[in-house]
């Protein structure tokens, strides 16, 4: 079986961030944007899943999990407030809402 | 059969933190079983708690200790930190009570989550691990995020709690991402380990603590992560806003001091990304503030601006530093809580009476109201005779033994100061300035407020007047 070396996770999960970041700034959709969190999030993970194999530790692995459950709570508020700000308007969009000079 | 042992939890440890989280269940409970139950008695019982765990965590005195396989520490550091939490929670429940329709749907819910909140600052307080400070960090932001929205009525608030939201976990991104990479690099999530990776970083290392200070920046609301703060504060109910202002900011440069004396435990050209945000902060901060025609965005931009002050504690990384920064806070917890008391006491469940032209001619109709909010702004500004004063001069005393940038940020320091007399007297100005004919008075005489307000000034005062009695008993 071909080993994957460290370095390929840690390039992969570089890309993720900087792709979840430029998501985070470009879209102006909030659920998109909650999304292109959730890609930097997983992008800790899978650095704190690599990690935790290469050095036969642990302490990574629960990271991970605790990381993954704070995640599924963190979405469910998310969600919950997008979708009490935006239950009367027609459209989805951070640009819309500016009562507070920002 | 393979054996797990049991972990050994020393419940004496966390008992401050089983007091409140058994109050917040106890608060759901009497509300699910008691229709009677009114909401000024689930915030009692709210604040009951409060006591109870005061007097744990004051318990605990002289008795530091460890549990979790040491990954939850109590100390002098972690009590002090601790006490102000429980002050903070115990003013945003009581200020909570004047608001009529402000706290949602429920009471029950609004006053937990509160609690909740507070025992993710108290856990923050105390980690010594990445996975515990991560985990108390989410337990504070993830009930702050609903709490922010509570003011169902208002589209302010619902704006807020979706700001907050999106820029919280963008910055719990960066703060896994850094704690990964700090992982990578020392083989283990004790801060104690971390350590032994910073006696000769590597380029993951800086990466990581970087990534790392770039997230708990973003909590602090230090620039240039502080774009989201002007707007939650002004947002949220006033309740939430003073908690947030004290409480988080504490519980977070709880996390960045520990994490800067065990990881560091002296000063390192790595932490030259911390000074350089401190210096901006406190620049954005006063510079933004003079536009402001809103107290609760005044006082934001005024956070933005202590937190880069409340930096300057850690320049040189000395035993000293610890003490500083918790005076420091202490004193901008007093003057905070009660500045946002006079907005609450004056606005009386009403949000829209934080305008300063509201408090023109203040002086002349309610004394009392004019001359307590002088105190604080008097504070906020580093007047001699109140807490801000000596505050300010701990931290130059630090700052100006650290070195070049220890010295750049005392300079910056006093300029910023110099800027916040103008921002601070302002207000003064126009509570002072003579009744214009017709003006409407703000409404509001809840005696509720009063409580927080007149600690707010005792605290202010004793510890402006009396600065030693607090010094030598949080020096570490």
């Amino acid at each position: 079986m071909p080993l994957i070396p460290l370095d390929d996770y840690l390039v992969l999960s570089a890309a993720m961030f900087v792709i979840g970041l430029i998501g985070f700034l470009v879209r102006r959709n909030p659920l998109t944007m909650l999304m292109a969190v959730e890609l930097m999030w997983n992008a800790g993970n899978l650095v704190l899943a690599a990690f935790a194999r290469n050095f036969s530790d642990m302490s990574g692995q629960v990271f991970v999990f605790v990381v993954i459950t704070v995640a599924a709570a963190e979405a469910a508020i998310a969600l919950a407030i997008v979708v009490m700000v935006f239950r009367r308007r027609p459209d989805v969009d951070v640009d819309d809402i500016s009562v507070l000079r920002g | 059969m393979t054996q797990i042992a049991a972990p050994q939890i020393d419940f004496g440890v966390i008992a401050p933190l089983v007091a409140l989280v058994a109050t917040g269940l106890l608060i759901l409970l009497v509300d699910l079983v008691s229709r009677r139950a009114t909401r000024r008695m689930l915030y009692s019982i709210g604040i009951a708690g409060c006591i109870v765990s005061f007097v744990r965590v004051v318990m605990q005195f002289g008795h530091p200790a460890t549990t979790f396989g040491g990954a939850f520490a109590t100390d002098r550091f972690s009590w002090a930190f601790d006490a102000i939490i429980l002050v903070a929670l115990a003013a945003s429940l009581l200020l909570s009570l004047v608001r009529d329709a402000e706290d949602g749907a429920s009471p029950a819910a609004y006053s937990s989550l509160l609690v909740f909140c507070a025992v993710g600052g108290m856990i923050m307080a105390a980690a010594t691990n990445l996975i515990v400070i991560f985990l108390g960090i989410e337990q504070l932001s993830l009930a702050l995020y609903i709490l922010a929205g509570t003011g169902l009525g208002r589209p302010a608030s619902q704006e807020a709690a979706l700001k907050y939201v999106l820029l919280g976990s963008l910055a719990s991104g960066f703060l896994i991402y850094g704690s990964a990479l700090l992982y990578g690099a020392s083989g283990s999530v004790a801060l104690t380990d971390i350590a032994h990776a910073a006696a000769s970083p590597s380029m993951l290392f800086i990466t990581g603590f970087t990534l790392f200070i770039v997230g708990v920046g973003f909590k602090l609301a230090l620039a240039p992560f502080h774009v989201w703060t002007p707007d939650v504060y002004e947002g949220s109910p006033i309740a939430i806003t003073a908690f947030m202002a004290v409480a988080v900011k504490a519980a977070t440069f709880s996390v960045l001091a520990r994490f800067v004396y065990v990881v560091f435990g002296h000063d390192v050209p790595a932490l030259a990304p911390l000074w350089a945000i401190a210096i901006l902060s406190m620049i954005v901060g006063n510079v933004g503030a003079i536009a402001q025609t809103n107290l609760k965005r005044l006082l934001a931009y005024s956070s933005i601006a202590q937190a880069g002050y409340v930096v300057l504690a850690l320049a040189g990384v000395t035993g000293s530093g610890l003490s500083t920064m918790v005076f420091y806070l202490a004193a901008y917890a007093f003057m905070n809580l009660g500045a946002f008391a006079v907005i609450a006491l004056v606005g009386d469940g009403s949000e829209s009476v934080a305008d300063i032209d509201s408090y023109r001619g203040m002086f002349w109709r309610r004394p009392w109201v004019a001359a307590c909010m002088t105190v604080f702004m008097f504070s906020l500004a580093g007047i001699p005779a109140t807490a801000g004063f000596i505050g300010k001069v701990l931290l130059l005393g630090q700052a100006i033994a650290a070195g070049p940038w220890g010295i750049a940020m005392a300079v910056v320091l006093v300029l910023g100061t110099l800027v916040s007399f103008y921002v601070y007297f302002k207000v003064v100005w126009a509570m002072f300035s003579p009744l214009e004919d017709g003006a409407s008075a703000p409404a509001g005489n809840a005696l509720v407020p009063w409580i927080a307000v007149a600690a707010g000034v005792a605290g202010v005062i004793l510890m402006g007047v009396l600065p030693q009695l607090f010094y030598s008993f949080f020096a570490t």
